[in-house]
């Protein structure tokens, strides 16, 4: 199998659903003459032309509006935003139109587009700038949401996502655009939306994590590994629907749980996350479920306070000895 | 026939309206669009438009009543119409009370100030609850609970070793290799292998904490670490006199004295220094040689044992060995001893002596990864220099983790404790 | 410096001439007490008019000037016109009474004074293969394409026989089949989405054009600026549609808008602009069809029309900002009445056809009603369908 950087299979994926169909297309900021701000779109411009692969102006609101009603038209664009950051000046468009026409329209409408970006903390980039933001677009019935933490899946669900009638938020990470990884290519190699992946298996604890927030866990899971726990760890790669049923499933196992998510605390997928097992799985804990989030402040600027914000390896180590009632 | 003109809703929450103002006479000629009265609503006043030619026939409502939304204002019609059936539809005359009945129904889902006001009157408003007292509960895990329940546990009779006494999963698989009083259901799956099932006037005693962690710690011991043993006897009629000696002067000077296990201690420390492996400890991914020699000491409890360490116990003298060690066994006994002085051991000991017991073997006290069972000093005959003589003789016992200490490096370290203790002077070089 | 700033803009009498006074003149701007003109020394007179190309045209149509030959309509086109208009009025006094029935409920905005624009629009474009979007004022438009009287009606009564089976109302009017796109209800959000609508048609080079309509109160939204300004930089066939009734609910232009003259706004993004009497059919069919010829061609089009709005903005306004008076003088130009007395005028009809229509109407109407009445709510368990286009996704329930 290949082994490409998470922008090199981003990529991969567009060209080859461009390939496919007419009328799937790209635009956003810097996408075509630059080759992009992230260099996802490099090189599309010269095979797709400027119809196809589109430059907007600074202009997140008027774009995505645009790129809605190109949809209602039967088009399948996908709209990049440099960092989901920016889509806040635009979010009434993929609130309140995106996700919303078809259900007003009583179905006989459909917004197949998928809007995709950068997403969460990249460094000293301050609170604006810093934002993960899967839990508010979760919040919305008639929105898919998919976060991604590899370039494998990255490449198999952005297909399955443009391929999807059905309106998708699809969050990429600034610091994970040059991570390599084995891609399975294929013109039909596609991911389903909604399926979790087991990405170490475990007895003795689940920890559920996406984005690169799953890669932290990971680093956690061999710390822990060192002490005799064994900790079980579950990308869900789709946060809207949530594959509860692979949660469930590792809890029934290890009878404890702990969330890794990037966002701020409150109402955060982790607390979705944790109503819904401990409803449907109460009988199997063994231990009150625990979540690991950034601070429950903006991003801070300075070096020491940003790596403190956002989760850490020694926090989930903590919180997995915890629940194992291990000192 | 006749065409009742009814209260109109005209805002979000309108429940009912006043009828400001005529601006029509009975009589007159109305058409749609024209504006026949004004009502004053929640928000505002608002033209009241009919919506149908006629001629205005009836005022149901003066100026200033209030009607609710589809009760009747007025009735239209052609001049002189009968307008009975109307007013019986709508019941008496009376507009204001008559038609209310009928928008209830409707009006019933909407919030209105009252129901606003009466929900805030109602009692239990969550923000004014306290947390009733947790007295007496039996604290458990969910997953506890439901085990429990399957395998008819009584947890009220299991100790929780979580965070403030819950019942955790550990507990209740603790609990039920030593069932309580509540029998097993009949119907309950195949169960692991069980001990005998206690009969009447049995005593069942929970298990406390420290006898859960010895199962647990000992138990993991035995069965994951390859154990092997070697066997030595030792003469100890040096050991006596240099002991005899040695307590003269302690005497003198008002130290402790030195017990056999204070030598044996020593005996330990000093060797374990020139072998590492047998002062190591053992993971999946590397052995550790560690750099300090520290030396626990199993002490008998009424449920149970301890082990406190002498630490640098290499490095210390035959007097403070035995201040220590005297002084961590009275306070082990009395179970105030801090975690730091039960923990971090590198090597342990384990003597049985004093109970007469000749030689035994003890199981490893982990993350060491061997430990010496010391056994009585007894009075035998013995061959020296060709010849049967009284003798004093101590039979050692090395168990060790072949995961780490090989046969012969456990050989060459036992023989060294044996070296030591057969003369005695030479540990203090 | 803002007082000065604001005096310092440039404003032309342009176009006041069209509607006489929804237009205010430069004089009424400000009501600081800024004149118009410029403190002395602030404005260099280097900056003079002749210096500054505006290379787009603003044409203006004034109402009374276009005969129906000329716009090659026949009798029959004027009799459909008059009963389409005709329709949407009657269906929104029934909507009206309805309301203050409670048999439609949460918000209902009617549209009645502004049948002209809907009509003439319709009359303007290929119904079905253009596409046409607009606010939450969207009965008259919704009709005027070839929505029924009953699904409209059954809509708002939310009646599982509605066009969006209940699930819209009255702000969510949706006929894909001729083109209808909604029916929105966030204030300017809709009109990025009207110009990708346009975009769309461009993309496939299908020939066909979007009308997005919206008031005169969405024009302070930022969503409203950039659509116009990616409309003119992408030259999509997009005409963009400000029906200016003169009120942003309760704030009248003159309170809300630095420029209230909206069709200087083109010029700020390099586009068309016309204003049109929009209370004569005849005038915004003929406006109309001339923006659609430039939107065709690539050349997208920013048209104010400048209307009136006989009723509240909903229908708990007390409308205590304008005057009786004001609202009866502006019957006077009710586009319903004007067309009526223009047929009269050619003889091409007579009173008792033209009352026969309105009979007509008034049936249909009530039909509606009595379907609307008569109709199923929606199922509860049909509540899921139409959120996803997947079938089986997994709801939390």
């Amino acid at each position: 199998m290949p082994e490409l950087q998470l922008r090199e299979a981003l990529r991969a994926a567009m060209t080859e659903e461009m390939e496919r169909d007419e009328n799937v297309f790209l635009l956003g900021e810097e996408v075509a003459e630059y080759n992009g701000a992230y260099k996802v779109s490099e090189g599309m411009l010269a095979q797709f032309g400027p119809k196809r692969i589109i430059d907007t102006p600074i202009s997140e609101l008027g774009f995505s509006g645009v790129a809605i009603g190109a949809a209602l038209k039967g088009l399948r664009p996908i709209v990049e935003f440099m960092t989901w950051n920016f889509a806040f000046v635009g979010i009434d468009q993929i609130i309140s139109n995106a996700a919303k026409i078809r259900y007003m329209s009583g179905g006989q409408l459909k917004v197949p587009i998928v809007f995709r970006g950068a997403n969460g903390s990249a460094g000293q980039l301050g609170a604006t700038h810093s934002t993960s933001v899967e839990s508010i677009y979760s919040v919305f019935p008639g929105l898919k949401v998919i976060s991604v933490s590899n370039p494998d899946d990255a490449y198999g669900l952005l297909k399955s996502s443009i391929r999807d009638d059905d309106p998708v938020i699809f969050c990429e990470s600034e610091v994970m655009f040059g991570l390599k990884g084995e891609v399975e290519l294929g013109k039909d190699r596609l991911i389903p939306i909604g399926k979790a992946r087991i990405g170490r298996e475990g007895s003795d604890v689940t920890l559920v994590a996406w984005n690169k927030s799953y890669w932290t866990a990971m680093r956690a899971a061999e710390e822990l590994a060192k002490e005799g726990i064994s900790a079980e760890v579950i990308d869900p790669r789709t946060i809207r629907p949530l594959d509860i049923d692979a949660i469930l499933g590792s809890v029934a196992k290890t009878n404890r749980l702990v969330i890794v998510d990037e966002a701020n605390p409150f109402a955060s997928v982790a607390s979705e996350i944790t109503y819904q097992v401990q409803e449907r799985a109460f009988d199997r804990l063994d231990a009150p479920i625990l979540r690991v989030t950034s601070q429950d402040i903006p991003a801070p600027y300075a070096k020491n306070l940003i790596e403190a914000y956002v989760p850490q390896v020694h926090e989930i180590v903590e919180a997995c000895r915890s629940v194992s009632y291990v000192a | 026939m006749a065409i009742p003109v009814e209260m109109p809703k005209m805002s979000d929450t309108m429940v009912e309206g006043v009828l400001a103002a005529w601006l029509v006479d009975e009589g007159a000629k109305v058409s749609s669009g024209d504006v026949i009265a004004q009502v004053e609503t929640d928000k505002a006043t608002m033209d009241l438009e009919a919506y149908d030619d006629g001629v205005l026939l009836k005022k149901m409502v003066d100026a200033g009543g209030s009607v609710p939304i589809g009760g009747l204002i007025a009735v239209l019609g052609k001049e002189g119409e009968d307008i009975a059936a109307v007013l019986a539809k709508y019941g008496s005359g009376d507009g204001a009370s008559a038609s209310a009945a009928p928008a209830k129904a409707e009006a019933a889902v909407m919030l209105s100030a009252e129901t606003l006001a009466a929900a805030a009157e109602t009692p239990g408003d969550p923000t004014t609850l306290t947390l009733p007292a947790d007295g007496g509960r039996v604290k458990a895990s969910p997953l506890a609970r439901s085990m429990a329940k399957e395998m008819g546990v009584d947890l009220s009779a299991v100790k929780g070793s979580g965070p403030e006494g819950r019942i955790v999963k550990r507990d209740v698989e603790a609990a039920q290799s030593a069932p309580a009083v509540a029998p097993a259901p009949v119907a309950a799956a195949p169960a692991p292998p069980r001990a005998a099932t206690p009969s009447e006037g049995d005593e069942v005693r929970p298990n406390s904490s420290m006898r859960k962690a010895i199962a647990r710690r000992l138990s993991e011991s035995k069965f994951s670490a390859p154990h092997f043993y070697l066997t030595v006897d030792v003469d100890m009629e040096a050991a006596s006199a240099f002991r005899g000696d040695l307590n003269v002067l302690a005497e003198k000077q008002g130290k402790a004295k030195v017990s056999f296990n204070d030598l044996i201690t020593k005996a330990c420390a000093v060797a374990l220094r020139n072998h590492p492996y047998v002062n190591g400890s053992w993971s999946a991914d590397a052995i550790t040689l560690h750099q300090d020699v520290h030396v626990a000491i199993a002490v008998a409890m009424e449920d149970g044992l301890i082990t406190p360490v002498v630490r640098h116990a290499d490095r210390k003298g035959l007097a403070q060995i035995a201040e220590e060690t005297r002084d961590l066994a009275t306070r082990a006994r009395d179970k105030k001893l801090a975690p730091d002085e039960f923990e971090g051991s590198t090597f342990t000991t384990s003597n049985l002596g004093m109970f007469g017991i000749a030689e035994f073997t003890s199981i490893i006290n982990p993350p060491n990864v061997a430990i010496l069972a010391i056994g009585a000093i007894r009075n035998v005959p013995v061959v020296k220099d060709g010849a049967v003589v009284p003798g004093k003789v101590m039979t050692l016992t090395l168990s060790c983790d072949h995961r780490v200490v090989d046969g012969a490096k456990g050989a060459a370290f036992l023989v060294d404790v044996q070296k030591y203790l057969e003369q005695p002077l030479t540990m203090l070089l | 410096m803002a007082t000065t700033a604001k005096a310092a803009k440039p404003r032309r009498a342009a176009a006041s001439d069209v509607t006489g006074d929804a237009s205010a003149s430069p004089a009424e701007v400000g009501g600081d007490g800024a004149s118009g003109v410029a403190p002395e020394g602030v404005l260099p007179d280097a900056v003079r008019e002749e210096q500054i190309v505006i290379t787009k045209t603003v044409a203006s149509y004034p109402a009374d000037v276009y005969s129906h030959t000329e716009l090659g309509l026949s009798k029959d086109d004027l009799l459909a016109m008059y009963r389409s208009m005709l329709l949407q009025r009657r269906f929104e006094e029934r909507a009206a009474q309805a309301y203050g029935k409670q048999k439609i409920a949460g918000f209902l905005h009617l549209y009645i004074g502004q049948e002209a624009v809907s009509t003439g629009a319709v009359n303007a474009i290929h119904v079905g293969k253009d596409s046409v979007i607009t606010a939450y004022r969207d009965h008259g438009l919704g009709l005027a394409l070839g929505m029924t009287a009953r699904e409209g009606m059954a809509e708002m009564f939310g009646r599982a026989t509605g066009s969006s089976k209940g699930k819209g109302g009255s702000m969510h009017f949706f006929k894909e089949s001729v083109g209808m796109y909604g029916g929105h209800g966030i204030v300017g959000g809709h009109v990025p989405v009207g110009v990708g609508l346009a975009f769309a048609h461009k993309y496939k080079g299908d020939g066909g054009l979007s009308l997005t309509f919206l008031g005169d109160g969405a024009v302070g939204q930022g969503a409203v600026h950039e659509a116009l300004n990616l409309a003119g930089l992408w030259d999509c066939p997009a005409i963009v549609i400000i029906e200016n009734n003169g009120y942003a609910m309760g704030t009248s232009i003159q309170r809300a808008f630095s420029e209230p003259e909206f069709v200087r706004l083109a010029v700020g993004y390099g586009i068309d602009a016309m204003v049109v009497n929009g209370m004569d059919v005849l005038t915004v069919t003929k406006a109309l069809r001339d923006a659609a010829v430039l939107a065709r061609s690539g050349r997208p089009v920013l048209v104010e029309m400048r209307t009136y709005r006989y009723r509240g903005h909903s229908m708990s306004d007390p409308q205590n900002y304008r005057t009786k008076e004001e609202l009866d003088a502006k019957k006077e130009e009710d586009p319903i009445l004007r067309l009526k007395a223009y047929l009269l005028e050619h003889q091409l009809s007579t009173n008792e056809v033209l009352d026969a229509i309105d009979e007509e109407v008034k049936a249909e109407v009530l039909d509606a009603v009595d379907f609307a009445d008569n109709s199923p709510l929606p199922e509860l368990k049909d509540a899921y369908d139409d959120v996803y286009v997947q079938e089986d996704y997994p709801f939390l329930k």
